[in-house]
């Protein structure tokens, strides 16, 4: 199963990278959102994981362009962000986020969760 | 929506008499079970149920596979925030819940959550509880989208500009269609228990009506009361 994530912050993209590579997943990981776009036109992916706050596209708008795009409105999709207040959010949710997780993250909670919900995408665990 | 029943089962009062009025409140279907037995009464009706499980009663709770679940549509565990440790969470997410949330989740993400479950388990349905429209079709009304459409000259228009607690008021009120819906009522769905005067609502009735031209007569006052939509033929 292939996950892209769209972060900016260079060491949390490497160490999400790796967590994921390590529990077996196959990663692809883009700087921004721009980045993130060209690479799901081109190659696709199976889940993604975007930060809100990106330079160019931010992960709000990212996560817009899938649900809008026939391709991609059923891709399951992740926010992993340090803007956690209610009304953030709900911005996230009603954008057509799956999930919208705070920073810093717990591994063994965080990769249940990227289980279940592949589980529900019916993708599969792994 | 009467397709879809949301279960919580908890021995305590709260949270689940809080979400139940929160979430009827916005047209879902909810009811409190005290028991695993009174849940499985609940569940074997017609509806496909989202359910919302308190950690406490997970031994009372049917086996859950991630297959062949039935008609529950998801499975969404809770517990009071902090009494359990991440790698429960973890090994309860991996045993075939979709969902964690703490007791103290704001009501809005509760729904949210409830949606995206929905989605997933059957789409037509969570579309329909973003849509409300009125029973001749004359007005659709999407709460996460923001449009309001309606029927004009054998066509459609789209309104457009209208703000989200403007969307959120009509959506009450297309969804109650010739109901009276007091001016409390709306204040406490659209603001949250925020203290907002009710003079508040009567300015955003009031451009609502503009925005929608034609169709803004069908929002009635009714004096001493609140507000009803009704179509006027």
């Amino acid at each position: 199963m292939k996950i892209l994530i769209a972060e900016d912050d260079d060491v949390f993209r490497l160490l999400m990278a790796t967590i994921l590579f390590e529990a077996g997943y196959d990663v692809v990981a883009e700087p921004d959102g721009l980045h993130a776009w060209e690479q799901l036109d081109g190659d696709g992916a199976d889940m993604c994981i975007f930060d809100v706050d990106m330079p160019g596209l931010t992960g709000i708008e990212l996560l817009k362009r899938l649900r809008s795009d026939a391709r991609f409105c059923g891709l399951p999709v992740i926010m992993l962000t340090v803007k956690a207040l209610v009304e953030d959010q709900l911005t996230g949710y009603k954008a057509g986020a799956d999930e919208y997780l705070p920073k810093p993250i717990e591994v063994q909670v965080f990769l249940a969760r990227v289980e279940a919900l592949a589980r529900k995408a019916g993708k599969g665990s792994l | 929506m009467k397709d879809v029943q949301v279960l919580i089962i908890s021995q305590c009062d709260e949270p689940g008499s809080s979400w139940a009025a929160f979430l009827v409140r916005r047209g879902w279907d909810v009811k409190i079970c005290r028991s695993g037995g009174e849940l499985r009464q609940c569940a074997c009706g017609n509806s496909l149920n989202l359910v919302l499980a308190d950690e406490a009663l997970t031994g009372e709770l049917p086996a859950i596979p991630s297959k062949n679940r039935g008609k529950a549509a998801a499975m969404i565990l809770f517990s009071k925030p902090g009494t359990l440790p991440n790698k429960k969470i973890a090994e309860y997410l991996q045993g075939g819940f979709d969902d964690f949330i703490a007791s103290d989740i704001d009501p809005r993400i509760l729904e949210a959550k409830l949606l995206v479950n929905l989605r997933w388990a059957l789409p037509a349905a969570a579309r329909t509880m973003e849509e409300v429209r009125s029973r001749s079709g004359g007005i659709k009304v999407n709460k996460s989208q923001r449009r309001v459409i309606i029927k004009k000259g054998g066509g459609f228009l789209e309104i457009s500009g209208m703000t989200q607690i403007e969307v959120g008021i009509l959506a009450l009120l297309v969804a109650r269609e010739g109901v009276v819906v007091d001016r409390r009522f709306i204040v406490e769905t659209i603001w949250h228990g925020k203290e907002v005067n009710f003079q508040n609502v009567d300015k955003h009735i009031e451009a609502l009506r503009v925005k929608l031209a034609c169709f803004g007569r069908n929002i009635e006052t009714v004096y001493g009361a609140g507000y009803c939509y009704r179509e006027v033929k």
